[in-house]
């Protein structure tokens, strides 16, 4: 055969040479997968040589470049996994437990580096999403401070030693007695090992202590229903919500499942349509993000709230305890009110207790519910066994064996008791009075330090992602724990450690929970099953079903006895911090530098004072005070928090951790300082203690509220840096301005009798303003002065934010944080105005400053069409994309800030210090690959997560037949975060997107409009469902008795 | 007649001589050129070292600012922009007056600038230096500052040029390339009696070789006399358009407070205004440690005294005209935006601008004022601090934008402050240098404004020997 006739070729479309095989072979860059980005002007190789002849020329300036080129190193796979392909992200689904609340969650891994933590669709209590907590947790699987060897005596071990030496204390401790202190872990795993620990060690007692405690709640139910069951709320249908001091929004258990529950009530959808919304009364003493979502919020102080339960169940019908506490006229008829509304709506009504109120008020809760027909479903308790002692009465319980030296082995299963313990019971020195101990934990804490070191090990926890177990929701839904790191350290997870102590000297995580289930569900068909189980992250079969019992009265509990609280005895209210929850996040600098929802603190908390309150104590901002609780002391600096109730203290638990970093080293100097925050920037600086440890004033008689204290300030003042201060809280700018029309909100009333009440009118001179609009603004409408580009054509992106769902809880700005490598700037930064956030949550007071609403708004860059950042950048560093995206090109910033300081909504964010830079090498294993970690000197922003965008174009384009459904699914972090879905993100071209058709309703709105900006997120206008019948609150004070 | 009337009244007819005492030219050139020839003093060394020791603090502040990064200083995130930016201002302002008396003036024949000019332009060329320090410092990556110029590179990426940065690029760098340009030809032939007298070979060298060859020939002071007045003209135009494009910075932004169509007409006012006050400042004493009180003479004086009346009332108008249309506009956010300058946190920065530059050049109203030295000196502190602040209180308009949440104070650092001082031992050092060995006096155009120049000067007769002296 003749080789020169032979023909090689690829397709037919090279074989017959057709005109589109020309074109593409002429195109010596290829892009293969569509972007549908037009090819950018290009320099030809002429033109490119004439430019090389004239750059020689600056040649000398060119070579300035050669400065601090990052040094890289690079790890190549000496062996390569299998299934993993580089650069494409894997997800597995797991659980976690924050204080007994579990969530299924699916975790990014990019090449085995678990990098970030997303909610499980799946599994009951996260539904695709998660909270603050949750999503943070990845850090501390990073945290430098980890333990990393188990210390016994003055020697280390390794995990296989370690299980090795607790086996064989097993062995020893057979027939002592043996104390267990645990975290609430709702487990089947941890129940079966627990039960089996029971009867292996004869009189050994097993305790359960959570910090934030649901003691209340469980004393309510058992006078209820005789055994310690769990309400699980179901808002579907709901139309009426009655909140008694309680923070389900926030704090509370359930959060996420019953703020994405609640949302549906409160969502409008394009439609607009108003007839099912909820209506939401919050009776609280403290402010709390479930307050500033209700529609009437009544200010009523600790004692109050118990009062207007009971008028608000006599009204109902339910028998109620008498109290000597006397309500306000105002709140006498407040409940009156709440009362027949709740009846109107029987059968959608419902009705909540908080954590903090006593246990009288959950049993009323409970069976105002039952009168309702209220859809609320009771579950047993899955965090702690059956007839378990409480937190406090367990604590209690433990410190008096301990004390009398009837514990010959103390087993500390993950918390910090000796921090977190009511402060009367001083564990630290009752501790030192048991046999042994040993402590499994993350961190060297102050119940490390205070153990005695030559009588204690103390284990390295694993993480949950470095662990085999199991969890058990609310509902009973069962997930399965699977890791997806091998332990970073020498660490020990909860399964483990039981195990080892049984005698299971080598006790593998895997085998043990595998084992187990396979044990109790057969072995038939038991490894397909397995797989998808792991696969979905929940197994097919609920731990346990409702409870059948009633609730029809409150058995014998009478009202507490409370006393109103007066200026020189105050209440102190113990909360669940927001970023903090019991101090368990004290060293997660994400959770730290995150804004508290209602004071926009960072990095610390602060004894909160009514406004009143403050004027009558002499206090202002930032005072140091000391608080004096019976023999409890605590010095604290003040912060004023309008709208909360007066004479009382309001103070986030978790915070004042001293971290022990001398733990490690071997000078044994007591170091009360945190040296180090995973992942905040610290200038090389120590960083200071963050905080006061209000646990301090907490005692085993008041461990919730309590009354009557004193304070005094100390003349001190303490630095606070908080995002929004007193003159930046609110809408209205100052000097008799009218309020700046940021967040637009109208009643439903208003809302139906002009739907469009939310566009901007902008007025022209001379002309009258337009009817149409609330909120008229006098500006001359700008206009561009570069045309207006046409956006007709591909993918145009776009974003709407629904101002009635967002409940302001931050979950956005964590998973922001978490998908776009965001730092962490500390302390020091925020108080100098420089924190990092790209999307942020503006708070604002509206009305009184005595009992204010309180409307949240998230902010992130607005990627307008016409963007004042753009054309003043004089590198050409911003730009925009042919998508609508405003693009932020890093490589190309010098950093001049004069695109920040032309953003009109303030949401560029410059690195004034080479904030990433100094991060440990365990904590850039979070970092998400596919987001370019800035630099010194340059300006970020949102990009709607651009990477996002691109990776689902790219999948698009090689996946044509399901195009569409790729594209439609592309979801940036903050959207996918949000609980309640109140960020909808697409193509605003496809008038089939969502987000197309939310840019149709009637309410939806674009910020600073009259600026001509034409921003591509926009937001739907706060709909607030008042009862016309309320009484109206007069004046600031006449919501509150005294 | 009063007695200012009488006063006003014979100067306007007879006019005091632009050259006091009984100078002829070679008194003239020995004046001049004995303050470069005679030896170092311990007066001047004193002078030169302490003005040096303030310019190290500004490099000393500069390379901690390369090390760390612009973190050191105040700013924050609604305050993009700080001191340095107000200093960049501030300089480029004071650089204004040098262009105005040498070019301007001298288009409108207006002779009394002589004496004064080469002094000034020396004051605007190192008030240039000065300000161009800032925006190659203040950007975030110092390195690739250079970016900002259009140099061809394989990116083949131009600057942007719809930026107003990149106008002040070329703006500035245009304004101090003839500023020097202009400065220099006026220097060539006194370079050259310098190069005549020197002593030293150094000297004779060193001023040989920037002399150009100048021989004082007819010829050469043809071409002289036409690179110069065409430099003027190039020149002047300048005046205009370097501060009306730095005013572009703020005012094509959206920031209210910024976005004013107001302000080229008010920065090119301010920055003459501020000129004037710096171009006074260092006369008065200048003129006393020199010995240089007959060619700066109380007339000069008085002259720049009413131009910084003129310019100062003007600057005055601009303010009052900005609060009227804020108001007018309608607009709520520039309505708020004054407002807030005036009463909001930064109300005693707006206070001191006022005071410093409205109330106080109004003294000069009065004749015994603007000729009275103390008091002049003294006013043109105040108008320099007032202008300072004028560029401050504009700067930090961000503080209170449009979203009250984003709404911050700036407070500056040590490292801010080090940087203005800083600067003004750049300033002051440079000025000194070119008081010692640069002729701080144009003798050629001084010799042309006295009698002697005018070839019908009836004292011609008496004294002809004196010329050849």
């Amino acid at each position: 055969m003749n080789d020169k006739t032979r023909k090689y070729w690829r397709s037919f479309d090279e074989l017959n040479q057709t005109e589109a095989y020309q074109a593409e072979v002429k195109n010596e860059f290829q892009d293969e997968l569509d972007v549908s980005t037009p090819e950018p002007e290009g320099t030809s190789r002429r033109s490119f040589l004439g430019w090389v002849g004239a750059s020689l020329a600056a040649s000398g300036l060119a070579g300035c470049d050669a400065i601090r080129r990052p040094v890289e190193k690079i790890l190549p796979y000496s062996v390569a996994p299998e299934e993993t392909l580089p650069g494409i992200p894997q997800y597995f689904a797991t659980t976690t437990n924050v204080g007994g609340e579990v969530v299924g969650v699916l975790v990014e891994s990019h090449e085995g580096r678990p990098t970030k933590v997303e909610g499980n669709p799946l599994h009951h209590g996260s539904l695709g999403a998660l909270n603050n907590f949750h999503q943070s947790q990845i850090l501390d699987l990073y945290d430098p401070m980890r333990l990393r060897k188990t210390k016994a005596g003055d020697k280390e071990h390794t995990a296989a030693e370690a299980k090795a030496l607790i086996a064989s204390k097993g062995k020893a401790l057979a027939g002592k007695k043996v104390a267990f202190l645990a975290e609430a872990m709702p487990s089947v795993q941890i129940d079966r090992l627990r039960a089996q620990a029971l009867s292996t060690f004869a009189g050994a007692q097993w305790f359960t202590y959570e910090s934030v405690s649901d003691d209340n709640e469980r004393e309510g139910m058992k006078a209820v229903f005789g055994e310690a069951l769990r309400p699980a709320y179901s808002f579907k249908g709901v139309k009426a919500i009655l909140s008694l001091d309680s923070d389900f929004l926030g704090t509370e258990g359930s959060a996420v499942a019953n703020a994405q529950a609640w949302a549906e009530t409160r969502r409008m959808g394009a439609e607009g349509k108003t007839d099912h919304l909820s209506r939401m009364y919050a009776v609280e003493a403290r402010y709390s993000l479930t307050g500033t979502n209700a529609d009437h919020r009544v200010r009523a102080s600790h004692a109050e709230i118990e009062a207007f339960a009971f008028a608000v169940a006599s009204a109902l019908g339910v028998s109620a305890p008498t109290t000597s506490v006397k309500l306000s006229p105002f709140q006498a008829a407040a409940a009156t009110k709440v009362a027949e509304d709740l009846k109107a709506n029987k059968g959608a009504a419902v009705v909540i207790a908080g954590r903090n109120q006593p246990a009288v008020v959950h049993a009323l809760a409970a069976v105002m519910n039952g009168a309702l027909n209220a859809n609320v479903s009771y579950y047993p308790d899955a965090r702690r066994a059956a007839n378990a002692m409480g937190d406090v009465e367990g604590a209690k319980a433990l410190t008096a064996a301990l004390q009398a030296g009837k514990v010959d082995a103390l087993v500390i299963m993950g918390g910090n008791p000796v921090y977190s313990f009511p402060a009367d019971l001083n564990l630290a020195e009752a501790m030192k009075k048991a046999g042994e101990v040993i402590y499994l934990t993350d961190q060297a804490n102050e119940t490390s330090e205070a153990l005695d070191t030559a009588k204690s090990v103390v284990v390295p926890r694993a993480h949950f992602l470095e662990a085999w177990g199991d969890s058990v929701y609310l509902d009973g839904q069962v997930a399965l724990q699977q890791p997806l790191i091998q332990p970073l350290h020498e660490a020990v997870s909860d399964v483990e450690l039981l195990a080892a102590l049984l005698g299971d000297a080598t006790a593998k995580g895997y085998d043990v929970v595998r084992g187990a289930w396979k044990a109790a569900t057969g072995a038939a068909g038991f490894h397909k099953r397995w797989r998808r189980w792991l696969h979905e992250g929940v197994v097919d079969a609920a731990h346990f079903g409702a409870s059948s019992k009633k609730a029809t009265s409150i058995g014998a509990l009478k009202a507490s006895a409370t006393i109103a609280p007066s200026a020189n005895k105050l209440d102190v209210i113990f909360m669940a911090g927001h970023n903090s929850f019991d101090g368990r996040f004290a060293a997660n600098s994400w959770l730290l530098e995150l804004p508290d929802p209602l004071t926009k603190i960072t990095w610390d908390n602060a004894a909160l004072f009514s406004p009143k309150t403050a004027k009558a104590l002499g206090l202002k901002d930032e005072d140091m005070i000391k608080v004096t609780l019976g023999s409890q002391e605590l010095e604290v600096a003040a912060w004023v928090m309008p709208g909360q109730a007066d004479n009382t203290i309001a103070i986030s638990l978790g915070y004042g951790r001293a971290f022990v970093n001398s733990f490690f080293d071997k000078e044994g100097n007591e170091v009360k300082k945190i040296t180090y925050h995973e992942g905040a920037y610290n200038e090389g600086k120590d960083a200071e203690v963050t905080g006061f440890r209000a646990e301090a004033l907490r005692t085993t008689a008041a461990p919730f509220v309590a009354a009557g204290a004193t304070v005094k300030a100390t003349g001190a003042t303490y630095t606070i840096a908080a995002v929004q201060r007193y003159d930046n809280s609110r809408q209205d700018p100052g000097f008799g301005f009218e309020p700046r029309a940021l967040v637009r909100e109208a009643s439903v009333t208003e809302y139906n009798a002009n739907p469009t009440f939310a566009k901007p009118g902008i007025i022209e001179h001379g002309k009258p303003m337009p009817d149409s609009s609330k909120f008229a603004v006098l500006h001359p409408a700008e206009k561009s002065i570069f045309g207006d580009y046409d956006y007709s054509e591909g993918f145009q992106w776009g974003m709407v934010i629904d101002l009635n769902t967002c409940t302001g809880c931050n979950a956005c700005m964590v998973a922001c944080v978490a998908e776009n490598n965001i730092s962490m700037v500390g302390k020091d930064q925020v108080r100098r105005g420089r924190e990092m956030h790209w999307i942020r949550m503006d708070r604002y007071f509206v009305g009184s400053d005595e009992n204010p609403e309180v409307v949240h708004q998230p902010l992130a860059c607005q990627q307008c069409e016409t963007a004042p950042c753009e054309n003043v950048c004089p590198v050409a560093a911003t730009v925009h994309s042919p998508e609508g995206l405003n693009d932020m090109v890093y490589n190309r910033c010098i950093g001049t800030r004069y695109c920040a300081n032309n953003c009109p909504f303030k949401v560029r964010r410059f690195n004034f210090y080479n904030y990433a830079k100094g991060q440990d090498e365990l904590v850039q294993m979070q970092r998400n690959p596919n987001v370019t970690v800035r630099f010194r000197g340059v300006m970020e922003k949102c990009t709607y997560c651009v990477q996002r965008i691109n990776k689902s174009k790219r999948r698009a384009a090689l996946n044509p037949e399901v195009a569409q459904q790729i594209i439609d699914r592309i979801t940036p972090a903050c959207a996918q975060g949000c609980p309640t879905k109140a960020i909808t993100f697409g193509d605003i071209n496809n008038a089939d997107s969502e987000v197309a058709k939310l840019k149709k309703a009637a309410r939806d709105y674009l910020l600073l409009s009259e600026l001509n900006v034409q921003g591509r997120t926009s937001f739907l206008a706060k709909i607030r469902n008042p009862n016309p019948n309320f009484p109206q609150a007069s004046a600031e004070g006449a919501t509150q008795a005294g | 007649m009063s007695d200012n009337q009488k006063i006003y009244h014979e100067e306007s007819i007879f006019p005091p001589p632009l050259v006091a005492g009984k100078h002829d030219f070679h008194s003239v050139t020995e004046a001049v050129c004995g303050v470069v020839e005679k030896p170092i003093n311990i007066k001047w060394l004193l002078a030169l070292s302490v003005s040096a020791t303030v310019m190290s603090i500004l490099v000393a502040s500069i390379g901690y600012l390369f090390w760390e990064g612009t973190g050191i200083w105040g700013l924050n995130n609604p305050v993009g922009w700080g001191w340095a930016i107000v200093n960049f201002v501030f300089w480029v302002g004071i650089g204004h007056a040098g262009t105005l008396i040498s070019a301007v003036l001298f288009l409108f024949r207006q002779k009394w600038r002589t004496a004064i000019n080469r002094f000034a332009e020396a004051m605007t060329i190192f008030a240039v230096i000065c300000a161009l320090v800032f925006p190659g410092i203040h950007v975030g990556r110092v390195w690739a500052a250079y970016w900002m110029l259009p140099i061809p590179n394989q990116m083949a990426m131009w600057p942007n040029f719809r930026s107003p940065l990149l106008w002040d690029v070329f703006a500035v760098s245009t304004y101090f390339t003839v500023s020097l340009l202009f400065w220099y030809v006026g220097l060539v032939p006194d370079l050259a009696t310098l190069r005549d007298r020197a002593k030293s070979k150094l000297a004779f060298w060193g001023y040989g070789i920037f002399s150009l060859g100048w021989r004082g020939a007819n010829r050469h002071w043809q071409n002289y006399e036409r690179a110069y007045m065409l430099l003027a003209g190039l020149a002047t135009p300048l005046v205009l358009s370097v501060h009306t494009i730095v005013s572009f910075d703020f005012a094509v932004s959206v920031i209210p407070g910024w976005h004013t169509t107001i302000f080229p007409p008010y920065f090119v006012a301010g920055a003459i205004f501020s000129g004037f006050a710096m171009v006074l400042t260092l006369a008065i004493p200048s003129r006393k440690l020199f010995g240089l009180e007959d060619f700066i003479t109380i007339r000069h004086i008085e002259n720049m005294n009413k131009i910084i009346l003129v310019t100062g009332t003007l600057v005055g108008y601009a303010y009052a005209m900005e609060f009227f249309i804020a108001w007018y506009s309608g607009s709520p956010y520039e309505g708020f935006a004054f407002i807030n300058r005036a009463f909001g946190p930064y109300w005693w920065a707006y206070l001191t601008m006022v005071s410093c530059n409205v109330i106080s050049p109004q003294f000069f109203w009065s004749k015994k004022m603007r000729t009275n030295l103390t008091v002049t000196f003294i006013l043109s502190i105040f108008v320099n601090i007032g202008m300072w602040f004028e560029r401050f209180v504009i700067t930090m308009s961000l503080h209170r934008d449009f979203l009250p949440s984003s709404w911050d104070y700036y407070s500056p650092t040590i490292f801010d402050v080090s940087l203005l001082v800083g600067s003004f031992g750049l300033f002051f050092t440079l000025f000194i240098l070119f008081l010692k060995f640069l002729p701080a006096v144009a003798i050629s155009e001084v010799k042309g404004v006295m009698p002697q120049a005018d070839p019908h000067w009836e004292g011609y007769h008496k004294d002809t020997e004196a010329h050849h002296g």
